[in-house]
């Protein structure tokens, strides 16, 4: 008898230590960390120039699109020699871009067409985009998200042919992003010269690639670049300078051709975003216009 | 029972162990005082300051890829937190532009000039120095790594992003641009084609000289010497003083880093103490002549300058440029210009028919007219090449052509030489320049 009575003084003297150490165990790290001081880390607004003040009016909050123009290593292919574009040259730029790019989709597509289709960045680089091999590297369309246009430094506004290979960039990189969003019909439309893509379009010049059926060289390198091409010709020029393009082909067959893939692009347009080509054409070119006058 | 005691027991002991040791650990002291993103905020703000500091702005000279480029002397002076005006020797526009910089982390603090300034001109893929550089430009940055402070120089010391080559900005000089601008004096001092387009280097070392031939690629500022057995190449940097070399370069036992420019000898002088010097000087012959002349006769060969490709190679001097322009000048009067200007030796194996074609262009619409033919005699002298008259086909054309004509049979003959690179495409290149007039050189491919 006593000596249980000694066993469960003793469990219970020891269940009380158990319990003690544990408490201690639990608390013995519990220090009392310092109270919440100001962030170290820099939360202050940045300094907006005028520039930055006109791309979030003009650009992040009318069309949800960042334009970034100010040199980060991160967004760019550090293996090309690149550079930023002049300061001042980036609004004159960007009010061309909205005018014949944007404005023309607005007016056609509806206010929120390019809102809610759009890259969310627009990259500019201000020099030309060189490879080694001597041709030359117009733009990017990265996942659909961000555009890369270089040249921003050489946009001469006073000259219509120098604005529209700058604006180019734009509709052939746009269209990949439509394309992105919702594919054509690439089988069908690489049955119409299935036989003349090539990665050394870059030997072909634009005049001996239109009499293979393709509306420029760059077209022959992909079904995908050839639709973007489609694209952007039947929108950097007139519908009479498109057609006269066209007329000018001695070669029936890649005429039919051209006029084929035309159909094609017109009727995805049509039928996938509601827009009438031919009419986004006549706006595209009519703010062209005002932009050089 | 007895269980149960045991395992409180054995359990008491793991957790007075626990007790003992769970606030032993011997790694919780802080090795910094402050945390890393404090850290790097202060060094971004020590960056900015030292930028800030210097009243008289910075100075860099900027050797992007040492190996095959000069250097590149800039100028900046950061105005605020974010705006900078620079200028440079790249070119002869010494107007100071503003652009933005900043100071971000990359792969530790760096400084980033982030809106198109001068330093940019060195990273454009468009703009390189020659074809071999085409897509790379002049290999620069334009964002440079903070390594800290020289406590002895005061120079902050940067690495290029790319390629972690050194640059430093040394504190500049109150007249800093006026330096710049008087540097591009020197420039032209020592590429003045007009002189001549022989340089020499002369090493004079405790009474013995030693020759080497001096050729420097203006663009790429970037010299090869040479002679029978030894040769160099280095780049150099202009100051308004002369030029420098970087990294030095040992040439016979002697480190040459600095030529100071002498305007009563007209000859850039690297002082190398003990009263030994290296010496570069204008020419009126190549000092390591080539019998290159007897070989150019020695079969049926042709040498021919195509305007098209030639006329700009940096082989063929402004005097030559002059003739040819001159030349035009004259057939334009006839609704001509000049194509191509070709020796013609020893034609159809014989020895006793040679001649130059000058082949002729319609100036209405470019196309090819014909070819006016100079037939000439030739005799190889001294290591030159001495041509000629031996009648025209057309004697009429030969005043129109006398601007390029007289140089090419001028009685001193023609130094010949086989140079080692390309323009354009892979045919031999051979030079000849006449003895009478050495700032005359005019470039040609071998069709051998």
């Amino acid at each position: 008898m006593i000596n249980n009575i000694k066993n469960i003084i003793s469990v219970i003297w020891s269940k009380t230590v158990v319990m003690i150490i544990t408490v201690l165990c639990l608390v013995a790290c519990g220090e009392e960390e310092d109270s919440l001081t100001e962030s170290v880390l820099d939360t202050t607004t940045p300094n907006l120039t005028e520039l930055d003040i006109y791309i979030r009016s003009n650009y992040v909050s009318k069309y949800n699109i960042d334009v970034l123009y100010e040199w980060d290593e991160t967004i760019v292919d550090n293996n090309r020699y690149l550079f930023p574009p002049i300061e001042d040259n980036v609004q004159p730029v960007l009010e061309v871009v909205e005018k014949i790019w944007l404005d023309s989709y607005t007016e056609i597509g509806g206010e929120n067409f390019v809102k809610l289709v759009a890259p969310r960045q627009l990259l500019l680089v201000g020099g030309r985009n060189y490879n080694q091999s001597g041709t030359i590297l117009l733009g990017l369309a990265e996942g659909g998200k961000r555009i890369t246009l270089f040249e921003t430094d050489l946009v001469d506004l006073t000259d219509k042919e120098n604005i529209t290979r700058f604006l180019s960039t734009i509709q052939h990189e746009y269209c990949h992003i439509l394309n992105q969003t919702i594919p054509f019909d690439e089988d069908g439309y690489g049955e119409i010269t299935p036989s003349e893509y090539t990665a050394q379009w870059f030997n072909t010049s634009i005049a001996d690639a239109r009499e293979l059926g393709f509306i420029s060289d760059y077209a022959r390198s992909s079904v995908i670049e050839d639709f973007a091409e489609m694209v952007n010709y039947m929108l950097i020029n007139s519908n009479e300078e498109y057609n006269a393009l066209i007329d000018a082909i001695t070669n029936e067959e890649a005429k039919e051709n051209i006029r084929a893939k035309e159909a094609i692009v017109a009727d995805y347009f049509l039928k996938q975003w509601a827009i009438d080509i031919y009419e986004l054409q006549e706006v595209t070119a009519r703010n062209t216009q005002e932009v050089i006058n | 029972m007895k269980n149960s005691s045991n395992i409180i027991h054995h359990i008491l002991i793991i957790l007075s162990v626990l007790l003992l040791t769970n606030c032993s650990e011997d790694d919780s002291s802080e090795v910094f005082s402050e945390s890393p993103i404090e850290r790097i905020n202060a060094q971004k703000e020590e960056l900015r300051t030292v930028l800030l500091s210097s009243e008289t702005g910075w100075k860099a000279v900027y050797f992007t890829s040492p190996e095959e480029l000069g250097g590149f002397t800039f100028f900046f002076n950061f105005l605020d937190d974010e705006t900078v005006e620079m200028t440079s020797d790249f070119d002869d526009d010494f107007s100071l532009l503003q652009s933005k910089y900043d100071i971000v982390l990359g792969s530790t603090i760096k400084l980033s000039f982030t809106t198109k300034n001068d330093i940019h001109q060195l990273s454009d893929s468009a703009n390189p120095p020659d074809a071999d550089l085409l897509g790379e430009g002049y290999l620069g940055d334009f964002e440079f790594l903070y390594y800290g402070i020289d406590e002895v120089t005061g120079d902050i010391i940067f690495r290029t992003n790319r390629t972690q080559e050194e640059l430093r900005f040394t504190k500049a000089a109150t007249n800093e641009v006026e330096n710049i601008i008087n540097s591009r004096i020197i420039f032209d001092q020592l590429t003045d084609s007009e002189k001549s387009v022989y340089q020499n280097l002369v090493l004079n070392v405790d009474g013995d000289t030693e020759i080497f031939d001096f050729s420097l690629n203006i663009n790429r500022r970037f010299v090869e010497v040479n002679n029978d057995t030894e040769s160099y190449s280095f780049g150099i940097a202009y100051n308004e003083q002369g030029f420098v070399v970087s990294p030095a370069i040992e040439i016979s036992g002697q480190e040459i880093s600095e030529f100071i420019y002498d305007s009563d000898t007209d000859k850039f002088i690297a002082d190398l103490g003990l009263g030994n010097t290296a010496e570069i000087a204008f020419l009126n012959a190549p000092s390591n002549p080539t019998n290159d002349n007897a070989l150019v006769v020695s079969a049926v060969n042709s040498y021919s300058f195509i305007d098209q490709y030639l006329y700009d190679a940096q082989s063929s001097s402004s005097n030559f440029q002059k003739s040819v322009d001159e030349v035009n000048v004259q057939l334009e009067s006839i609704g001509y210009f000049l194509l191509r200007a070709t020796f013609n030796f020893n034609v159809g194996g014989d020895s006793n028919v040679s001649s130059i074609g000058y082949l002729l262009g319609d100036v209405t619409d470019g196309s090819t007219v014909g070819t006016v033919t100079h037939y000439v005699t030739y005799e190889t002298v001294d290591n030159k090449l001495k041509l000629s008259d031996n009648g025209w086909d057309v004697p009429a054309f030969a005043t129109f052509l006398s601007a390029l004509d007289d140089n090419l049979l001028n009685t001193e003959g023609l130094y010949v030489k086989e140079e080692d690179f390309n323009v354009t495409f892979s045919n031999t290149i051979f030079t000849f320049t006449s003895a009478e007039d050495p700032s005359f050189r005019m470039t040609t491919y071998a069709f051998q």
